[in-house]
């Protein structure tokens, strides 16, 4: 129906194209600040003084505000923006407004990313209305000295004359939520004998910033009646994994606790 | 002194324009079982040797009606195809830079693609002209 008189006319197919082109559409009688829809290879201003933005764009007014879907033209992303100002807005323009950009998500070599946005205050939220969100493979965090990483257990070298259990090495692993979990069992060497002893040094990314963090670890007889005595382990900032009160060379330590990197120094 | 003189094409409008037709169950056996404006010598009326149609509206019958739209092929005489258009619901216009030049004796018809018992059926309003200066219409007293 190229060039056809008629209006109003249900079209098989649209092809849009040549440089500068692009299609918009508006909720109703366009205007400034109901552009609803744009797609375009670059960025501008319409005929009204909406600013649009390069890719296939759905836009919705919130307030005196915009948000977008973007699907942007030159990455693999979908980005989603909110602004507070306009769509017809110049100083500033809407997605250049500072803190605006609400979340990514884009795929690549290393698989499908979901980023909460680069506002310091936003955060992804997960929500499900009824039922509980289900992961099918466990969520980790990412390893603290490899960026991108799926965090792993690491095998902590005992200090002094303490000794890993073969196949029970102490080892740390830090949680999706800074939660650090320690499990492990050593044997207890002699010199145990009350003040701090230090079991282990933790690495610098997994120390507790603010505070020393308490924990509890179990000394057992290594036979029967394997009678079990409590004692205080201490993560400490300086980064000492030490253990308090006096404990028996040969029994055997057990070690299943976690303790926060977030705690404050209130 | 001066080349020749123009003037302004003498359009005149041909007697009864606009007409408007409602579409109805087709009798022409072209589009059995669905509507067809017919626009024949009886509803046309006498017509100037050569005329154009060079405007068209179709809308529900009524004002507080809408036309839900469908697919229309226009022909003339029945077996020559004309144009064809597909109206979204509201209904369309036609105003080409082209207006369709026509004999007397043509007739018009839109053949919808919609069933004889759609509801409510599509009004198709006419705009016809003739040109008054051309010499074939010279004898012309319409």
């Amino acid at each position: 129906m190229a060039g056809s008189s008629w209006t109003n006319q249900v079209v098989a197919k649209l092809v849009v194209g040549g440089p500068g082109g692009g299609v918009f559409i508006y909720n109703g009688t366009p205007a400034a600040n109901n552009l609803m829809y744009s797609v375009s290879r670059t960025s501008g201003v319409d005929a009204f003084g909406n600013q649009y933005i390069q890719g296939a764009v759905s836009y919705s007014r919130q307030g005196i505000g915009v948000y977008a879907v973007q699907q942007d033209l030159n990455t693999a992303q979908i980005v989603f923006w909110t602004s507070t100002v306009a769509m017809n807005s110049t100083s500033p323009i809407w997605w250049q407004q500072a803190g605006n950009t609400g979340g990514v998500i884009s795929v690549g070599t290393s698989g499908l990313t979901v980023n909460g946005g680069n506002n310091a205050a936003g955060r992804l939220t997960l929500s499900s209305a009824v039922s509980p969100i289900l992961s099918v493979t466990p969520i980790a965090a990412q390893d603290p000295n490899n960026a991108g990483v799926p965090e792993s257990w690491h095998t902590m070298t005992p200090s002094g004359s303490w000794a890993n259990i073969a196949g029970e090495s102490l080892e740390m692993r830090m949680m999706p939520d800074n939660m650090v979990a320690l499990h492990g069992q050593l044997t207890i060497p002699t010199g145990v004998t009350g003040p701090a002893n230090t079991v282990s040094v933790i690495g610098a990314a997994y120390r507790p910033p603010n505070r020393d963090e308490p924990m509890v670890a179990i000394e057992t007889l290594s036979a029967s009646p394997f009678t079990a005595t409590a004692h205080l382990l201490l993560a400490r900032s300086s980064g000492n994994l030490d253990l308090f009160g006096a404990a028996t060379s040969g029994n055997l330590l057990r070690i299943q606790s976690q303790y926060p990197t977030d705690g404050t120094s209130n | 002194m001066g080349g020749d003189t123009k003037r302004m094409t003498s359009y005149v409008p041909c007697a009864g324009s606009p007409i408007s037709l409602a579409a109805t169950a087709d009798t022409t056996g072209l589009n059995t079982g669905n509507l067809t404006n017919a626009f024949t010598v009886n509803i046309l009326g006498t017509m100037p040797p050569v005329w154009e149609w060079y405007r068209c509206n179709i809308t529900a019958p009524t004002a507080t009606q809408q036309f839900a739209g469908g697919a229309c092929s226009i022909y003339v005489d029945q077996h020559r195809p004309l144009t064809f258009t597909f109206p979204a619901p509201g209904g369309t216009e036609w105003d080409p830079s082209q207006p369709i030049q026509l004999r007397q004796g043509n007739e018009l018809f839109f053949f919808w693609q919609l069933p004889s018992s759609t509801s409510p059926v599509p009004l198709v309003t006419l705009f016809l002209r003739y040109d008054a200066d051309l010499a074939a219409n010279q004898s012309f007293r319409g």
